[in-house]
Order: structure tokens, then sequence, then C-alpha cells
């Protein structure tokens, strides 16, 4: 029963305060609250959770399936305690439990994903549904696409057009967001923007354009702390013309990092309403390579594998490592490096991709780790963390193809510096939008304010584990709202739209607010086109390549250079899907040219 | 040196005297500046002050990390206030720039501090703590794992102003009361 706690609202919970008594225990503590961050008086919630606390009582069934259920505190980490006050708060709103009323036995099994090779003009399906996964002895009810877990990897050769008649079959609206794809703007998937979200029994047929050669996912654009977080996101590899693109290898190997929030019941429920988890985002405790917890690859002495990585978590950042094996840095998200390089580890955010060839030169079992200096916010202090996310298996017997030459030589790409040459005279240009990354919290229970406050003399500029998972799990979208600005009219979200006109090369300055309540690292997504980074903390992007990604840290300002090149009206956002959901979202527009 | 580095660092010396500690303003959260670090003066150098602007090791991560995941950090020091000639600290011969960790048990030498009153290294530790001496050349080759003059100034990272919940009034208690 560790975890649960459910249905205790009757005392302690958003209860009103007094704000000056509030002023006082701050004043106390050295600390001004902050008038964002001030208390409202918020009626307990009893509309949810009376049950929940049966989930996990014996006879209960495993897995997140269940006549009823409630709000599940998320399991806190061995060396976190639950805050003073917390226990007995949960989310606002009613819990979101997939599969809750279910008979999961009779969802029928996904399976590991299937490559699917398309050419020009060839036709997929793509139906989302319910299925049963069952990782690591624990069954649980999940999505997939065509009930693949990630949805089948897409091999499909640069400029190829090929239709997707996607069917929805999940109790959720959803849509297929083509992330990274240059493609025409009424099929990116983004539900409320370019479509409707396709409602549970619909239809929406896509005709997807693969423009740039390199490494794209796609996943839903609907509610993505759940559908995404679920399973519903697959790879697609856009192969070049060029038989030389990339340096020979022995292998390639397609990685999609994920992470689930379960404990011993099941996967912890998200919120119906809105979602959870919004100050941080939802990090798991479950980490899956490719849909499984036991990744595992062999080769034999030499091999070199390119690696194509995708992180499609919720909020969590990777730091990694193929068990110290030298890594050369090849390409991300639309395109190859100007310059090859070698690298120790791998840092990947929320949506971004990277294409890496590795060499594994000796005998052993090495580990594909994620190694990052996790904070205890409780203890106010940094711990190593390693999780082991998958093994490689180098055999004795030399590979049966020797490109260790290839390998060492660190190509200039000068196609790609070719391409970029053509941006050079905007480089230096004046700052055409600034953009300001925030966020404002209200209504939260004092408890958490209190806490918050106290937690706020620094912050790392970019989050890596979850250090306070209790308060985390208590904000949900309806006091968190996480704020795009635009610096120049003060705009916010959904009421900004730039306007550019195709062919436009614009640049955004980035920056992302240190001082409000609660900064956090942000992957920033821009859709539908591309973009270099050119400078970051005034520092200039030595090697660049074209993104559709960043992540912006803490404090830190970036400066992009757009190709507004693809018309329509496009989103633009934070890939913490949690973040998303609560707000961080705007809109820009390119108008065809005349 | 930079310039856009010198003129960021003058500014955040003249920030540093002017607010040297949290406080609230305009509804938003104050807290010391991720990216900077207020050098104090010892009682050896009354009348110095610096600053130690942190800037990203460049990477194309963007975020420059350890393979074990430590954040890696450009330091940039400017000194102010310092003697021109370092030899009236007990002969020293040089100012060099140090970080080392909370509890000192390793140090790691940044480098020569410039007649400009600039330096520059990297630090790669969770929290530290930047210090500028007055050594002995002799005293204090590259490879020195510790200094051996005297400090003369000392700040510490952004990250040390992490501390515990527990020892916070609010925890006193135990479970506090709304």
């Amino acid at each position: 029963m560790a975890g649960t706690r459910n249905g205790e609202t009757g005392t302690g919970v958003r209860v009103t305060i007094a704000w000056g008594r509030a002023m006082v225990i701050a004043a106390l503590a050295g600390l001004t609250l902050p008038a964002t961050a001030r208390a409202q008086a918020t009626p307990p919630d009893t509309s949810h959770g009376g049950m929940a606390g049966m989930a996990g009582m014996p006879g209960m069934p495993a897995g997140n399936a269940g006549p009823t259920g409630g709000h599940r505190m998320p399991p806190m980490p061995a060396d976190i305690p639950m805050m003073p006050g917390m226990e007995s708060l949960q989310p606002q709103g009613a819990p979101y439990i997939p599969g809750a009323g279910m008979d999961v036995a009779s969802l029928p099994a996904g399976t590991a994903s299937t490559p699917v090779e398309l050419k020009d003009g060839d036709t997929l399906t793509l139906d989302a549904r319910m299925i049963r996964r069952t990782i690591k002895g624990a069954t649980y009810a999940m999505y997939a696409f065509n009930g693949q877990y990630p949805g089948p990897l897409i091999r499909v050769p640069q400029n190829a057009t090929i239709t997707v008649r996607f069917t929805n079959h999940i109790d959720l609206p959803s849509s297929i967001h083509w992330h990274g794809v240059r493609l025409a703007n009424k099929f990116d998937g983004s539900a409320g923007l370019t479509q409707d979200a396709v409602p549970p029994g619909g239809t929406f047929v896509y005709q997807v354009h693969f423009p740039d050669a390199g490494l794209y996912w796609y996943h839903p654009h609907v509610r993505e702390d759940i559908e995404q977080n679920l399973g519903l996101f697959g790879n697609a590899v856009v192969t070049s013309p060029d038989p030389h693109y990339y340096s020979p290898a022995n292998a390639e190997a397609v990685l999609i990092l994920d992470d689930l929030l379960v404990d011993k019941q099941g996967i912890i429920p998200y919120g119906k309403d809105a979602a959870d988890f919004t100050i941080m985002g939802r990090f798991g405790n479950l980490f899956l390579v490719n849909g499984e917890p036991n990744y595992h690859l062999a080769v034999h002495r030499g091999d070199i594998v390119r690696f194509f990585l995708t992180d499609a978590s919720n909020a969590r950042s990777y730091n990694l490592n193929f068990g110290g094996a030298p890594i050369k840095l090849v390409a991300t998200d639309l395109s190859r490096y100007e310059h090859e390089q070698m690298v120790s580890n791998i840092v990947i955010s929320p949506a971004q991709r990277y294409i890496a060839e590795v060499r594994f030169d000796t005998p052993g079992t090495f580990a594909l780790t994620n190694r990052v200096q996790a904070v205890n916010n409780y203890a106010g202090e940094y711990f190593p963390e390693v999780d082991t996310l998958g093994t490689i298996t180098v055999s004795p017997s030399p590979t049966t193809a020797d490109h260790g030459h290839e390998f060492a030589t660190l190509r200039a790409n000068t196609a790609v510096t070719s391409d970029i040459d053509r941006y050079r005279k905007y480089f230096d240009k004046p700052v055409d939008h600034e953009l300001g990354l925030t966020v404002n919290i209200q209504g939260l229970p004092n408890s958490i304010v209190s806490f918050m406050i106290v937690d706020t003399m620094y912050f790392s500029p970019v989050e890596w584990n979850d250090g306070m998972p209790d308060m985390n799990w208590v904000s949900t979208a309806k006091e968190v709202h996480w704020i795009m600005r635009d610096l120049a009219t003060g705009k916010q979200d959904m009421d900004i739209n730039w306007h550019f006109k195709q062919g436009d090369v614009a640049k955004i300055r980035i920056r992302n607010d240190a001082k409000s309540m609660h900064p956090m690292g942000h992957p920033i997504h821009f859709h539908g086109q591309r973009f270099l980074v050119l400078a970051r903390d005034g520092v200039p992007n030595p090697n660049l390549a074209w993104q559709d990604t960043e992540l912006v840290p803490v404090g830190s300002v970036e400066d992009i250079l757009l190709d507004a090149s693809n018309p329509g009206t496009w989103m633009a956002h934070c890939h913490i899907a949690e973040h998303l959901e609560a707000g961080m979202h705007m809109m820009f527009t390119v108008d065809p040219a005349p | 040196m930079r310039v856009d580095l010198l003129i960021a660092a003058g500014a955040a010396v003249v920030a540093a005297v002017a607010m040297p500690g949290p406080r609230a303003h305009d509804g938003r959260m104050s807290r010391p500046a991720i990216d900077s670090i207020a050098l104090e003066p010892t009682s050896d150098a009354r009348g110095a002050s610096g600053v130690a602007l942190l800037t990203r090791s460049q990477s194309p991560f963007g975020m420059s990390l350890t393979p074990d995941g430590h954040l890696r950090y450009d330091v940039h020091l400017h000194v102010t206030g310092l003697p021109a000639d370092p030899h009236v600290y007990d002969g020293a011969t040089a100012y060099v720039a140090w970080a080392t960790v909370p509890d000192l048990s390793v140090a790691r030498r940044l480098g020569p501090m410039a007649p400009d009153g600039s330096g520059a290294g990297e630090v790669d530790w969770n929290k530290f703590i930047v210090i500028v001496t007055a050594e002995k050349t002799g005293a204090a080759p590259a490879a020195a794992p510790h200094w051996s003059g005297t400090i003369l100034l000392k700040g510490v990272s952004p990250s040390t102003w992490m501390q515990r919940y527990g020892s916070h009034i609010l925890n006193n208690g135990g479970n506090p009361q709304w």
C-alpha cells in the first residue's frame, strides 16, 4: 500500500489560510511569498479517489485495470521522503486510468515494432488501439499503433510521399503529428490548429511528404501526456539517395527512449480533465528502450553500429553512455552536422533525435546507461543516478568488415555547409522576435507553495530527475500555467501568431526566465520548419545542423534562425508533454509566396 | 577575454554589490543568478571585488555533461582592486584562480589571473567554491593540486544555495499547520 494516498480530504487540503499568517511564516523564514503563489480558497475535492485504496488490496487485479480507481501518489525515491503536509493531497479533478473497468486480459497482446519499407506513393494503415503489455511481470493496458510498441518503424526514401490512413480506436480523441517533417500544413496533425482531433472511431488520411533525409518520429498531438506516454509513437527513417550519406557501418539500430511511471498496482493514473505533474513533467521509474526494459544488442569486436536515437519521454532528458565506447556524432533532427565530431556521451531531451556511430572494440558486455547528477530537493543535494537501459554484448570474434579507418575519419559534410551558406548572410541580422519562457502558479495548496519557496534558491539548468515527486504530482494544468511570452508585445501562448512570408529567414531569441517560481529547461519545438541554433548564451555555435527542437536551459538565451519556408499556420511549443498541456504553446504563420 | 564577457562581468559586479542577497521584487522570485558567482574579499584583500561568470562549455548538445553527468562550466573571472604587484603578499609572484569543493578535499587550478584582472578555467563539480590566491610561482605550478598562498577572494557556486528542506523553520515540528 506504500504510496497510496487517497480519499483523505477531510483536513488540511487546500484549506483557506490567512494571507497575513502566511506572510508571518514566510517572514520568519526570511522569505517573501510572491503574489503569484498566494494560496487560493479552494474547497476540498471529494469527487474522486474514494475507492482508490482498494486497488492495492489483496484480490484486486495487478496492472491498471479495475472497476474503480483513483489517484495514486507516485512512489517516492528511497532517499526522498514525502514532504510534511503532503499526505492528504492529490491532484484536482478525476483520474484517467487506461483500461479502467476493462478486463485487461481480454486485450490483444502488444508486439514489438516491425519495420515497414515504403516507397513513394505507398499507403500505410495505422490504427491506434488499446493493447495489453507485460513488462517485468506486470501487466498494463496501454496504447499502440497497429498493436506494436513502439509503432511500426517506417523506412522511406527521401522525397517520397506516402498516404497514411489513421483510425482511432482508443477512448480519447487523437491525431498523428509527424515530428520534424516539413510536410503540408493540413497534415501536420496539430489537433485544434491544422485539423480537428480524430474522435474515437474516427479516421483521418494524411499525405506525408519527406523532403529531408534523417530520423523523424510520429506521435499524437492530443493529450501527449497520456497518449504518447502510453505508447503511441514510432520512428520514420528517411534514407538519402546518396549511398555515402553516412560512413559505412556494420549495423544500424533504431532506439526510442521512454519512461513509464508505475507502482505495484500499475501505471500511475493521469489527470483526466487536466494534465498532472505539470510543474516538472512526468518522470518515469520504468525505463524502456523500444518498449522493453532490457534492450540488448549483440555485435562483433570492431563492429561499428549506427544508432538512431529518439527521446519519446514526457519530460526526461538523458545522458547516454555506451559503456565507454567511442561515439561519433553524425546528425541530429533534420540534417547531418557540418562536421562530424567525437563525443564521450550524448545528451538528448524530449523530442530530440541524434544519429551517432559507436565502435565496439573490446569484447565483453557493456551497459547502455543514463548517467546524471540527480537532485534530492529534500536534502538539497546531488546524487549520482545510473539507469541501465540495456546491454551490448561484444563477441571476441572480429568484425566481418572492418570500417575502423572510416570511423576514425571525421567527415566534413560539404553539402550541409553549402546549404547553410545560403543563410549565413542572415546570421548577424537583428532579432525579429524575442520569446520568453516562464511560469505562473496559482492555487496550489499552500504547503506545496511554501516548500517551493524554500526550494527557490537554486534551479539546475536542466532537471534530470524528479526530486519532488509528491509536489509535482499534485500540480495540474489548473494551477500551473507554463508561458511562452512575446517579449515585444506581451502576448502569450496561443495569442501569439507571428507572421512570416514564405522564404523569410527570421532570427528568434529565446530567453528562459530564471526568476520564475519554478524555472525549468524547455525543449522548444517548431512545427513544419527547420532552424539553426546560431548561439547559446551569446557564444556562436561552431558546428551547425538543421534542427526542429532545441533544449533551452534555465537562465539561458538562445538565438535560432528559422527557415520559414513551409506555408501554413503552425505551432511552436515546449515538448515536455505536461508543459504543453499547461499552456506552453504558440502559433506562427508562414504566408505563401505570391 | 572577450569584450562581451568583460562587460557582463562588470555588470555582474555592480549587481552583486547592489543586491547581495535574495529578495523579492515585482512579484517574481529573487534568487542569486545561476550563472555568476560574486567573489568576496577576505580580510587580506579589503577593497577587492570580483565575479566569476559561468557559461556552458561548448557542446553539440547545448548542455555539456561529463560521462557521469556533471555539468561542465567555463568559468570567466574578473577581479578588481588587488594590488598590481602580488609581491606584497609574502613575496607572491602571481594571482591564481582555483576551484574547490565545499569540503575543500580536492581543488583544481583554474589558471593565473591576467594583468587586466581576468582569468578562466573549467569546472565540472556539482557544488564548488572559486577562490583567488596570491602564489609564488614555484609553489603553485600548473600541476599543483592545491593552493599554498594567501586566499584573497572567494565565492560559492549558485548550486550551493540549494539547501535541505528539513533545516528550514517551516519544517520544525515535522508537519506544518496551516
